[in-house]
Parts: C-alpha cells; sequence; structure tokens
C-alpha cells in the first residue's frame, strides 16, 4: 500500500468484459490502484513462476 | 507477482486451462509464498464448499465472494482491504448457507450418533432384532448392545415410560435417517 492508502491490486479473470468491469470499478473507487491484470493463473500469479502479467 | 508486489489480488475462481477451482489453488499458493499479499476469491457458486475449500488451511489473508457482491464496490473494497491486513471475508450468503445446515444438524438428534449406531438403528427400524443385528451386522452381542444403548442415550430416551426401541426407530424414521450425513461428509457405511 503506498503513502496514500490506495491499495495495489492485481485481477485475475479469463473473461475480458468481467475483467475491464472489474478494473473500471475499482480504479473509479479512487482507493485501489488497478496494478496488473491477467486473463490466466499459471502464467503469472503461481508464485513458482517468474512470468508477469501485463501492465494495465 | 515479486516484481509487481501486490497488496492484494483479485481472482475468478474458475481459470484456464481447467475452469474448475484453479483461483482457490492459486490463492493457496499465493499466500504460501507471498503471506502479505490478501486474495479475494470471486465465484458464481453459493456452494459452500469451495469457501471451505479455500479456508480448508487457514483463513488469514483470503476472502470468498460470490460474483453478485461485484456490484456493490464498497464490499469489494472493503474485502480487498481485509484481506491485506490478513483478515478474512465470506460472503454473507455462504454464512446463512452454512449456519442453515448446521442448525438442521443441531436440530436432528441422528446427527449425534455415530455411523455404526445409524447402521444399527437402521436395522432396528427395519424390525431386526439385538440377534438380528448381530447377524447382519456381523457385530457381536456385547458390542450391539453397547450400541443399542448409545443410541438410548444420545436420543435422550428416558429408561421408564417408553418402549425405547420402538421411540428409538420412530426418531429415525421422522428424521429420515437414510438421508443422514455426518459432519465428515460421508454417508453412513
Amino acid at each position: 500500500m503506498d503513502d496514500s492508502g490506495v491499495l495495489r491490486v492485481v485481477i485475475a479473470e479469463d473473461n475480458y468484459l468481467v475483467r475491464e468491469g472489474l478494473r473500471r470499478l475499482l480504479e473509479d473507487s479512487g482507493e485501489i490502484d488497478v496494478i496488473a491484470c491477467t486473463a490466466t493463473l499459471s502464467s503469472c500469479l503461481m508464485p513458482c513462476v517468474d512470468s508477469l502479467p501485463t501492465p494495465c | 507477482m515479486r516484481r509487481f508486489s501486490p497488496d492484494a489480488v483479485l481472482t475468478d475462481i474458475r481459470m484456464p486451462p481447467g475452469h474448475h477451482m484453479e483461483g482457490i489453488e492459486a490463492a493457496r499458493a499465493i499466500r504460501a509464498e507471498h503471506p502479505d499479499t490478501g486474495v479475494v476469491v470471486l465465484s458464481q457458486h453459493a456452494d459452500e464448499s469451495y469457501a471451505l475449500a479455500l479456508f480448508a488451511d487457514g483463513s488469514a489473508g483470503l476472502g470468498y465472494l460470490l460474483k453478485d457482491r461485484i456490484g456493490d464496490l464498497e464490499d469489494l473494497v472493503h474485502a480487498l482491504r481485509e484481506v491485506q491486513v490478513g483478515g478474512s471475508v465470506i460472503d454473507p450468503q455462504i454464512v446463512d448457507t452454512l449456519v442453515r445446515r448446521r442448525s438442521a444438524g443441531a436440530a436432528n438428534p441422528l446427527s449425534e450418533l455415530s455411523p455404526r449406531e445409524l447402521d444399527v438403528l437402521r436395522e432396528m427400524a427395519r424390525g431386526r432384532t439385538n440377534a438380528g443385528i448381530e447377524q447382519s451386522l456381523y457385530l457381536s452381542s456385547s458390542t450391539v448392545e453397547k450400541h443399542v444403548n448409545a443410541i438410548f442415550t444420545k436420543l435422550r430416551l428416558p429408561a421408564t415410560g417408553i418402549h425405547r426401541r420402538v421411540a428409538a426407530v420412530l426418531a429415525f424414521l421422522q428424521s429420515d435417517g437414510n438421508a443422514v450425513i455426518h459432519e465428515d461428509g460421508n454417508p453412513p457405511t
């Protein structure tokens, strides 16, 4: 969390519309910074894998 | 994950490739490797078993919300903040389901019986005597007697004033004893 109290969040959702909807919804709150979005888990979220999600 | 070091991850429960429970597996893996990162799993399923699977190894830093909740931005932001500080969040609808199931179990006196005691009671409901139960379940006389007494005790049947065997069978039939599932999730054997 940064000094302003804004949460840094990654969204993992394979449905594009839902993913984008979530991103916009959270960012519009002013309390969340969506730092990355991903459509898969295996390529980015599993800690044993070093590849990273695409920044929004 | 390492480079981004997010405060929280918001993930669908069903993700490629299997579209089953990958979100839950990822949540547990992320928490194991990155204990400072909270994870909220979104699900379309009001089935509490998914939530229980998520919280099986502990609930700290984990949340389970139904997708219906997405529309309430305040709830969603609250959930992300809660898991980020190590708290846990569970959708109220799941809590209601768990409470209803627990209450139903508590109201059913048969839920206190062990699987073997239920077997014995089922045989009693079929009209078998203790000797008949010994043969059908391959139990000794003393074992059957012990189970029968345990059944009477657990069903709180007084020793006098009623025919306890009949009262126990009535309780079994009224409770739909064949449908009793124990807390370990297994049907009676």
